[in-house]
């Protein structure tokens, strides 16, 4: 399958600043990723590791402080005019965390779904807002346009965003924790949403998460970050049943699981290391309990089974 | 121990009521760790601050009694009530952890308690402050920090050795560990379980996180519209459910393990608590619903070893 998205090297520092002094945080170190063509990529790991700059850097909310980003095979250059600007947002939307706040309370949902449409200048035809709610399953699309968001609940909200991300057509939704702030019964009906829309019009999703679960459900591909920092990728469903990576282990132990048997007891109790100074070998290093000696010079990305894995073991 | 007798609260306003907590009753034995689930507005932290007498203007108790150890907590005066929180009764709130005091030490906010209400010099008070955190893994020179220098952990740890200070027999504790990373929340649980068997309490655990209480409870209770639908041993409630409310949760929940193709959400929305409920408050999103289901509302009854409210059975 053909890329539409590639990362290369891809660094982002921000600057402190505590005081007199400054400091530089490297929160991602150099991440390759590729995201093809009608693909679920689901990016996990703690807060802090750097998964919600990944996609806020390819949203190009932030500037890379390096690295290479080439969108269907060409390179994006650091700096788009307000055209390429347009032309780039047609393709590459976003759906956020919080359907809350991310629709403006004091408009009705046919004024949230037209701006799109006005700003690329799409043409406003009211059948193209009544396609895209009904293909969010907010039927009869009718009762929904003239409705202002307090009016629905969280899924159905949800569900507004993913319509406003797909009414200009795009082939790649960023999507930050699209469903942890929804309630179980739904929030699986959010998941089947992003598995139609990738089905039905072919777009490729780049899904930030911490729930392993629903990454397990919906994606092709999991890419496991700690301390900006890849450290694992590979197929969703092996990546969860036989994780590699002492990292994905943890999150493996640490995810809720109704069907384990007892639970096993956790020994980790340490924390991500700083960014500010992060270690110069394995960032995992510190809480690991099969690290060697060999684990404070970098380790270099490893293929195992058919998987990408930064670690001395394999 | 521990018992609600058919609690019904909720909150008053001028033109409507709002029922979120629907004739519930429940009985926490010694050492149990009881879980309550369901969605956001089913009622279950009504439930929690009703049973603590701690609901204020303008929620509202209608009818109802809360048992510890044979006394009534609703019917007692504050005064009474100050000997009996803490000391016999404890809570730990959701995001607790930001509920810390940023400008007090933390051996002081968790002495102030002590000193105040139960007569504890401020020697011996210290001294029990540091015994607690070191039973949550803290180091006891940490009470000298204030609460920005503790990482969101470590504060969730302080709340719970707050909520631990008089070793009281029932802990309520509402989404304790929620606002928390995976790993860190893991960790907490953890502690959480060895020092209900090492200092011999029991929880009543609340959350929406219904796969987390399925493995951590002994007992669980499915609550839906402010009632509990379904009450039973967790392990078999999750692998064999029975009110259809309780098997669309199982089947909406991804889970790491299980490996189904699909996951269904379940249709439509929570009812409207301040409306009047006919029949059973479920119908409307079940696909097993029947006439009677629209008519008669289901009671609670005791059927294969568990508590149901469903026509079903």
């Amino acid at each position: 399958m053909p890329s539409v998205l590639r990362v290369t090297g891809l660094k982002k520092e921000f600057t402190v600043r505590r005081g007199f002094k400054v400091f530089t945080l490297k929160a991602l170190r150099g991440v390759d990723l590729e995201l093809n063509e009608k693909e679920i990529v689901s990016v996990v790991g703690e807060s802090g590791c750097g998964k919600t700059t990944l996609l806020r850097v390819l949203a190009r909310l932030y500037e890379p402080t390096a690295g290479k980003i080439e969108l269907f095979g060409k390179e994006l250059p650091r700096k788009l005019n307000r055209k390429e600007e347009l032309k780039f947002r047609k393709l590459v939307q976003m759906v956020f965390q919080d359907p809350f706040a991310s629709l403006n309370p004091t408009k009705k949902i046919s004024y949230i779904l037209e701006r799109p449409l006005k700003i690329h200048r799409i043409g406003n035809e009211e059948q193209i807002l009544k396609n895209v709610l009904e293909d969010v399953e907010l039927t009869p699309p009718e009762s929904f346009l003239e409705k202002f968001p307090h009016e629905l609940s969280g899924g159905q909200r949800q569900r507004v965003v993913f319509a406003r991300a797909i009414v200009t057509k795009p082939k790649i939704i960023l999507a930050d924790e699209p469903t942890s702030m929804l309630d179980v019964s739904i929030k699986s009906g959010v998941l089947n949403l992003m598995l139609k829309l990738k089905a039905e019009h072919d777009i490729s999703f780049l899904h930030v998460t911490h729930d392993l679960a629903a990454a397990k459900y919906i994606s092709d591909r999991i890419v496991v970050m700690y301390a900006g920092l890849i450290v694992e990728e590979g197929d969703a469903k092996q990546i969860v049943s036989k994780p590699l990576h002492p990292y994905t282990m943890l999150l493996r132990e640490a995810a809720p699981d109704p069907g384990r048997s007892s639970s096993a007891s956790l020994t980790d109790v340490g924390e991500p290391p700083s960014l500010v100074n992060p270690p110069r070998g394995c960032p995992f290093e510190p809480r690991c309990t099969y690290a060697q000696p060999r684990c404070k010079e970098p380790v270099e990305m490893r293929i195992v089974d058919g998987r990408k894995v930064r670690c001395v073991l394999y | 121990m521990f018992e609600v007798v058919g609690l019904n609260a909720g909150y008053e306003f001028r033109h409507k009521f709002v029922h979120a907590v629907r004739n519930v009753s429940f009985k926490v034995e010694e050492q149990d760790f009881f879980g309550i689930a369901g969605e956001s507005g089913c009622g279950k932290t009504t439930l929690m601050f009703a049973s603590l007498a701690l609901l204020k203007k303008p929620g509202k108790v209608i009818s109802g009694r809360v048992l510890l150890d044979g006394t009534d907590l609703l019917s007692l005066r504050a005064s009474e009530l100050k000997q009996v929180r803490w000391k016999k009764i404890s809570l730990v709130t959701q995001s607790s952890m930001n509920s810390l005091n940023p400008v007090m030490k933390i051996k002081d906010q968790m002495a102030d308690v002590l000193i105040r209400n139960h007569g504890f010099s401020k020697k011996d008070a210290y001294e029990l402050v540091k015994e607690k955190l070191k039973l949550v893994g803290i180091a006891p020179e940490r009470m000298e920090n204030y609460p920005h220098q503790l990482s969101g952990g470590m504060r969730q740890r302080v709340v719970i050795a707050m909520a631990l200070l008089l070793s009281p027999r029932v802990v309520f504790m509402d989404e304790p560990a929620t606002a928390l990373d995976v790993v860190v929340q893991r960790s907490i649980l953890q502690q959480i379980e060895d020092l209900r068997e090492r200092e011999h309490f029991s929880i009543v655990f609340i959350t929406h996180d219904i796969s987390l209480l399925f493995e951590l409870a002994t007992k669980i209770a499915i609550m839906y519209a402010g009632e509990f639908v379904e009450v039973g041993k967790a392990k078999t409630v999750y692998s064999e459910p029975m009110h259809p409310y309780t098997k669309g949760l199982i089947e909406a929940l991804p889970s790491i393990s299980r490996d189904l193709d699909r996951y269904k959400s379940i249709p439509g929305r929570p009812i409207d608590l301040a409306l009047k409920i006919e029949g059973c408050p479920f119908r409307e999103r079940c696909s097993f619903a029947f006439e009677r289901c629209r008519v008669e509302k289901p009671e609670l009854r005791f059927i294969n070893g568990r508590w149901v409210a469903c026509h079903l059975y």
